[in-house]
């Protein structure tokens, strides 16, 4: 009896066993073989995936020693899947990290320089601002694939029908939105979020700052950052300019809901909105979709939070060559003219901005016109992080839980504990 | 009962292993990384060795007695949404339970009716909810402002109404095991029992308080006890409604100890609160069993 | 008379109110299914989708390639497969524990309601380092293993009771007729307990189905992603495609919901005789 208890044990364990490793075996068999495989993970949305898959195609047409294994991953958890992954050896040879994974994957040690792949002529190609954040420790960890900061939306027909210009100071933001709002109409100048993300350009904009990426200052506490979260509180309970009761869970689709129905005249976003927005009411005629930047603060300061996503190499790749290769490739110009026409996103390198259907993408024009008002987010390992404890407190003090001076001390002591676990 | 140990652990066995290996071995580990500084950087990988040090008990201080640790806000929170849930899960399922053992027309079809949302994946539902609660175009204040002309509610801004809807949400998940359970021990009460009241003239209140109810316990204690102890885990409800927003204002200590493990790392720290988890819920347990023994039953 | 039918019709009430309630978010989720993506979000309630489409349904189906399909062939291997390897590994440990008297009995009842205790989730390194080290990643067989110990102690202590109340004189009597221990098990009690059986197949089948975080972490090759982690590609970093994902629940649902009305019958009386021993 024992005899047959084991044997079932044996056979049910073989039966799942045969079945579950299947795969394993076949991926061995095809890495003896002749063409070199590398492995690439990315985090492009269901319309940049159509581009990205292209891309790879005509790579692999084009290189018919290396073939691709591209694998989609969903952005959230794309981060962790990858420290999971690279802490086993695991990680694939490409991966589409977003800018402030960059340097946290550098010191964790989980990226492989590029310095002596880049040349400089290549490098001199790449715009400044996103460049700088996969340069960390004094070396050179990825290429910028792509770029974005928040810029300010606006509806022209509604501008214009309420006589007003597109605001370029914080004082003309007030005026401008008191225009365009009418409570009983469900109608609002202007809409923001309850998403800390959304906070920066105010902060940068009335001199306050986040953390400085050379002496590791903290600014969030400053009396600029204290100053611009006072404004905001204002823009609802003094100006009576944005909506009572935003609801932070949804804050994100409401926004988006609210500027394409026409409810709200001015809202913050970049350029992954582009075609969410087009594809609403007030937007059918795309040249209603007015884009400038960030007003100005009492000082003339403005700023934006530059975003964005790098193409890095992980430190346990087998084929450095061709990972280096392909990102060229699916980096190149013409790819980056590829995305910025299909699917309105800002490329990266001043080349591709020569070319005709970046030059003709009126969208892509203006959002870059801010970009080169942007600022850059701390280039630190901790980059990523500084949200977890600032999108709290800016609630709590849009809610009146705290003083906004109480909110954003207790960012600034957080942020203390934050960059000393390094 | 048989005396023949060695076939019982031949049977037992194959969970054995798997258990050990993929739940008690992580287990301990986790535990241990609470003594120690442990996070992503000094964690060590396939590169370099690990790093960590050992610090005692001071995450445990940090935890429990530093002035900026959000520990006793979430714990407050913790304990109101568990004994909330679950005295609704219990209450409402008892209810529903008791109107389904009658014999009624059509009450296979209500119950089944009644079980959907326990078949359907909890991040659709805690989806669907969350959109329920949109502050603006959510069906529930759209409801209210048709049919009863009140203001939109920002349920998912605000503390309170954000726990309320948070807790709304899990209970409307939780009743369904709760009913069939309550519905199944209600079943297997002898109907001699019932009868024979009716003979002494028993009202139906009087039935239910010395028939019903006594019988009932075995199983009211261990659903309960489980009850407990998932509520008191229950992270997809909170996550993907808020986030443990606003301002923390829901979140519960399984979904702060997940925000240090992965969105900072800080293994340390977050076994700690594992370690805290996993002891209030010892703690409730054996004072829980140590009730129903004393009440005369075995809760597990 | 009349207070009886009184009561009857305020039960019915209660009954129908219950089950709206219940139904009425899935409801949602559907007709939002059909809704195209402007309409997703209306200011007026939109019960019936005021332009119906299959577009969202279409898209799931066809997009990449009908990966879509690959992900319901790969949940429904490991959710079978989990609900085989689970049951199994139940019953045969509820049965040590109902049936005999050994040393570490009572602990280790302790220890399956432990086990449930301490956050799964803070254990995803660890295991990710342990599954890579058995040659278990991006393989089926690893998940299931990993679903199955995640379903194990509700499962043993709902089986245990369930076993509790099958009288041991049914096997007393098979063993004079000469069945050995394993025999009795598979011959006699397990037939007597498809009531017990089913609930567990229907919780372990549950828990693999839906399960997101380890099969996001534990299987990096897009052709063997779950459902639920393919669902979560429609989540993007600023926004979701709510339109899509509402399809993509109602597919995930239905499977779920057809075992659940096979399971049904059973599912009373299982959690019965489970739960009135305790």
């Amino acid at each position: 009896m024992k005899k047959f208890l084991a044997l079932f044990l044996i056979a049910a364990f073989l039966v799942t066993g045969v079945v579950g490793c299947g795969k394993t075996e076949e991926k061995k068999a095809t890495e003896k073989q002749g063409p070199v495989t590398i492995t690439f993970w990315h985090t492009f949305n269901q319309q940049e995936t159509e581009t990205i898959n292209e891309i790879v195609k005509e790579f692999e047409a084009k290189n018919p020693d290396i073939k691709v294994e591209v694998q989609a991953v969903p952005f959230d958890g794309a981060q962790n899947k990858f420290k999971v992954a690279a802490q086993a050896g695991n990680a694939p040879d490409v991966f589409r990290a977003e800018i402030a994974w960059t340097p946290e994957f550098a010191a964790l040690g989980y990226l492989a320089p590029i310095d002596d792949l880049l040349t400089p002529a290549e490098k001199a190609d790449y715009l400044e601002a996103p460049f700088n954040y996969n340069v960390y420790n004094g070396k050179v960890w990825g290429v910028p694939q792509v770029t974005d900061a928040l810029a300010l939306l606006y509806n022209k027909r509604l501008l214009k029908e309420a006589g007003v210009e597109p605001p370029k100071t914080m004082d003309e933001l007030v005026q401008v939105a008191k225009k365009l709002t009418d409570p009983k109409k469900d109608r609002y100048g202007f809409f923001y979020r309850g998403d800390s993300y959304w906070f920066l350009p105010f902060v940068w904009a009335f001199g306050g700052g986040l953390i400085d990426s050379n002496d590791l200052s903290i600014h969030i506490a400053d009396p600029g950052s204290v100053q611009a979260l006072k404004f905001l509180i204002d823009l609802r309970d003094k100006y009576g300019v944005v909506p009572k009761n935003i609801d932070f869970a949804n804050d994100y689709d409401n926004m988006m809901v609210g500027f394409k129905t026409g409810k709200y005249a001015m809202i913050l976003n970049g350029p992954w909105a582009t075609s969410d927005i087009l594809s609403g009411p007030e937007f059918k005629d795309p040249n209603n979709l007015g884009i400038a930047p960030i007003p100005v603060g009492p000082e003339g300061k403005t700023g934006s939070p530059v975003g964005g996503h790098n193409y890095v190499i992980s430190a346990n790749t087998k084929n450095r060559e061709a990972a280096w290769k392909f990102i060229q490739f699916i980096n190149s110009k013409e790819a980056q003219a590829k995305f910025a026409a299909k699917n309105n996103l800002l490329p990266t390198r001043k080349s591709a901005y020569a070319m005709e259907e970046v030059k003709n993408n009126r969208i892509v024009s203006d959002f870059k016109a801010v970009l080169e008002k942007a600022t850059n987010r701390p280039v630190i390992p901790q980059g990523g992080q500084i949200f977890t404890d600032l999108t709290p407190n800016y609630q709590a003090a849009l809610k009146g839980q705290k003083t906004p001076e109480k909110a954003l001390n207790d960012v600034k002591a957080a942020w203390e504990k934050l960059l000393q676990t390094k | 009962m048989r005396k023949n140990t060695w076939i019982a652990y031949v049977f037992l066995l194959p969970t054995l292993i798997a258990m050990a290996v993929l739940v008690f071995y992580p287990l301990l580990l986790g535990i241990s990384y609470s003594f120690t500084d442990m996070n992503q950087y000094n964690m060590g990988n396939q590169f370099v060795p690990p790093s960590y040090k050992f610090v005692g008990l001071a995450n445990y201080k940090e935890v429990l007695f530093s002035s900026d640790s959000e520990f006793w806000n979430i714990l407050l929170n913790t304990v109101i949404w568990t004994f909330t849930n679950v005295f609704f899960h219990f209450t409402i399922g008892l209810i529903l339970a008791l109107l389904l053992n009658q014999k009624i027309k059509g009450r296979a079809i209500y119950r089944m009716l009644m079980l959907v949302p326990w078949a359907v994946p909890s991040f659709v539902s805690a989806f669907a909810w969350r959109w329920m609660f949109n502050g603006e175009y959510g069906f529930i204040n759209l409801f209210l402002k048709t049919y009863f002309h009140l203001e939109p509610i920002a349920w998912l801004s605000n503390k309170w109404t954000a726990m309320f809807a948070v807790i709304l949400t899990n209970i409307w998940l939780g009743i369904p095991f709760m009913m069939v359970t309550m519905l199944g021990g209600l079943q297997s009460i002898p109907r001699e029992l019932y009868e024979a009241a009716d003979v002494d003239g028993a009202s139906p209140v009087k039935k239910f308080f010395n028939i019903t109810l006594p019988l009932l316990k075995p199983v009211a204690f261990s659903a309960t006890l489980l009850g407990t102890i998932w509520t008191f885990n229950m992270f997809n409800v909170i996550y993907l409604l808020t986030g443990g927003g606003p301002a923390r204002g829901t979140e519960i200590l399984v979904t702060y100890a997940y925000r240090e493990a992965f969105a900072n790392w800080n293994f340390g720290l977050s076994a700690t609160y594992g370690v805290i988890i996993l002891s209030f819920l010892i703690a409730f347990s054996i004072f829980y069993s140590r009730v129903a023994k004393d009440a005369g039953e075995k809760v597990y | 008379m009349k207070r009886k039918d009184l009561l009857k019709l305020l039960t019915h009430l209660i009954l129908i109110i219950a089950v709206i309630i219940s139904i009425f978010p899935v409801l949602w989720v559907l007709s939002t299914s059909f809704k195209p993506a402007a309409e997703v979000f209306s200011p007026q309630i939109h019960y019936i989708p005021e332009h119906f489409t299959w577009e969202n349904y279409h898209y799931i189906f066809t997009f990449k390639n009908g990966i879509f399909f690959t992900w319901l062939k790969n949940s429904a291997i490991v959710a079978l497969m989990t609900t085989l390897v689970g049951v199994f590994l139940a019953a045969t440990a509820a049965y040590a524990f109902s049936r005999f008297e050994f040393i570490g009995k009572g602990a280790g009842m302790f220890m399956f309601l432990v086990a449930q205790m301490f956050p799964g989730s803070l254990l995803i390194v660890p295991l990710y380092n342990l599954l890579k080290s058995y040659g278990l990643l991006n393989s089926f067989l690893g998940l299931v293993i990993a679903y199955s110990t995640v379903a194990l102690p509700f499962s043993v202590m709902m089986l245990k009771s369930f076993f509790d109340t099958i009288p041991v004189e049914l096997e007393e009597a098979a063993k004079v007729d000469g069945l050995s221990p394993f025999g009795t098990f598979w011959r006699i009690v397990m037939p007597l307990s498809l009531p017990g059986l089913a609930v567990t197949a229907f919780y372990n089948f549950i828990t693999a189905w839906n399960e997101f975080m380890y099969a996001l972490t534990f299987m990096s090759k897009e052709e063997l992603y779950t459902l639920p982690v393919g669902l979560r590609t429609f989540v993007n970093e600023f926004n979701t495609d709510w339109h899509l994902m509402a399809a993509g629940a109602i597919i995930i649902t239905i499977p779920a919901l057809l075992f659940f009305l096979g399971a049904q019958k059973y599912l009373v009386s299982g959690l019965t005789a489970g739960g009135t021993k305790g």
